[in-house]
């Protein structure tokens, strides 16, 4: 009597065992991430209009005026070698100077370069070697000199364009 | 032999003639075939290449029109204290000890001087010595007899230029001793 209710037993928690067994199952999926490469430039606004007022007697370069009142901000994915280049619209006429200085913290800045004579097709360097990341609210600086013996300038719209690229 | 060009129907197989009209449609076939290898790597190579972003800023710039005259060389005084050797009259003095600078980016500019003493009882004359070549054109020289504007130096055009101002006294025996004081004006003008 004592076996027959041990093989009993037995018999029931076998049955448990291969129940649990049977009851688990599973599912996969294939998830595939992609980031593609992202750049992104952007500015804060439109710097106030550079007007040379004023000289030294017996000096032919005019007094510069200077404008800092914008920012760049920068996003790229690329890698650590992405360059941002600047030129104009069109070239300025000789004897006018227009110079950019684009701050940087996470490049290379060139300093001050003078853009006078940068277009489409010769766009300036102004922050090389700039790393992967974000970069925001970065300083622009403009300067705008003239030479007396270039003459005045009437007002005179000119477009800058910067372009983030490897 | 016959020739026959390839369209854009035609299989890129290469073809398995060894004719000699076969080898040129080979040639042909290889050769297009680099070209389409060579657009796909230029087409990469621009992918690679040509990534980036743009943005722009919008520039207003002018020069207005300037006008700038300045003296080097302060207040200055002339002494006729000695005789002409042969005349045995006061000899003239002369002092160039001060300078003219002036900066313009218009036309047809000039440059006038004019004194407020218009009843000196000595003589005194003034005029440009060693201008800036290109710079304007020097006047004849000026003796002042009234207040008015007197051309000093003409024909100046979007320079910068600079020049000795001679001043010359000159005194009568018979207008015994005394003195005159002159403030002596410098304008830059349009002609």
């Amino acid at each position: 009597m004592k076996k027959s209710l041990v093989t009993l037993a037995l018999a029931g928690l076998s049955i448990l065992i291969v129940g649990n067994a049977f009851a688990q199952t599973s599912a996969t999926q294939n998830v595939t991430l992609t980031v593609n490469t992202v750049y992104k430039i952007s500015t804060s606004g439109n710097p106030s209009s550079m007007i040379v007022t004023t000289g030294t007697a017996g000096t032919d370069a005019l007094s510069s005026v200077s404008d800092n009142s914008t920012t760049y901000s920068i996003t790229q994915n690329f890698g650590n070698t992405v360059k941002l280049t600047a030129n104009l619209d069109a070239a300025l006429s000789a004897g006018y100077v227009l110079q950019l200085n684009m701050a940087s913290s996470r490049g290379t800045s060139a300093g001050t370069v003078d853009i006078s004579n940068a277009t489409s097709g010769s766009a300036e360097n102004v922050v090389t070697a700039v790393n992967r990341g974000a970069d925001a609210g970065q300083m622009i600086t403009y300067t705008f000199s003239a030479l007396a013996s270039a003459g005045m300038l009437s007002s005179t719209n000119k477009t800058v364009t910067f372009t983030l690229t490897n | 032999m016959k020739l026959r060009r390839i369209t854009g129907t035609d299989s890129l197989q290469p073809p398995n003639e060894t004719t000699g009209g076969a080898m040129k449609t080979q040639i042909l076939y290889i050769a297009r075939k680099t070209t389409k290898t060579l657009v796909a790597v230029l087409t990469m190579a621009a992918g690679l290449y040509a990534q980036g972003s743009s943005t722009q800023q919008s520039l207003i710039l002018r020069v207005m029109e300037l006008n700038k005259i300045g003296l080097i060389g302060g207040s200055l005084k002339l002494t006729i204290d000695k005789l002409h050797a042969e005349l045995f009259a006061p000899a003239p003095v002369v002092n160039a000890n001060t300078t003219l600078l002036w900066t313009s980016n218009g036309e047809n500019k000039k440059i006038t001087v004019a004194s407020n003493n218009n009843n000196s009882r000595y003589a005194l004359r003034v005029a440009p010595q060693e201008m800036s070549p290109g710079a304007g054109v020097a006047a004849p020289e000026v003796s002042f007899s009234d207040n008015k504007n007197h051309d000093f130096i003409v024909g100046v055009n979007r320079s910068a230029g600079k020049c000795v101002i001679k001043f010359s006294a000159a005194a009568d025996v018979a207008k015994g001793i005394g003195s005159d004081t002159h403030v002596v004006t410098f304008t830059i003008t349009s002609s």
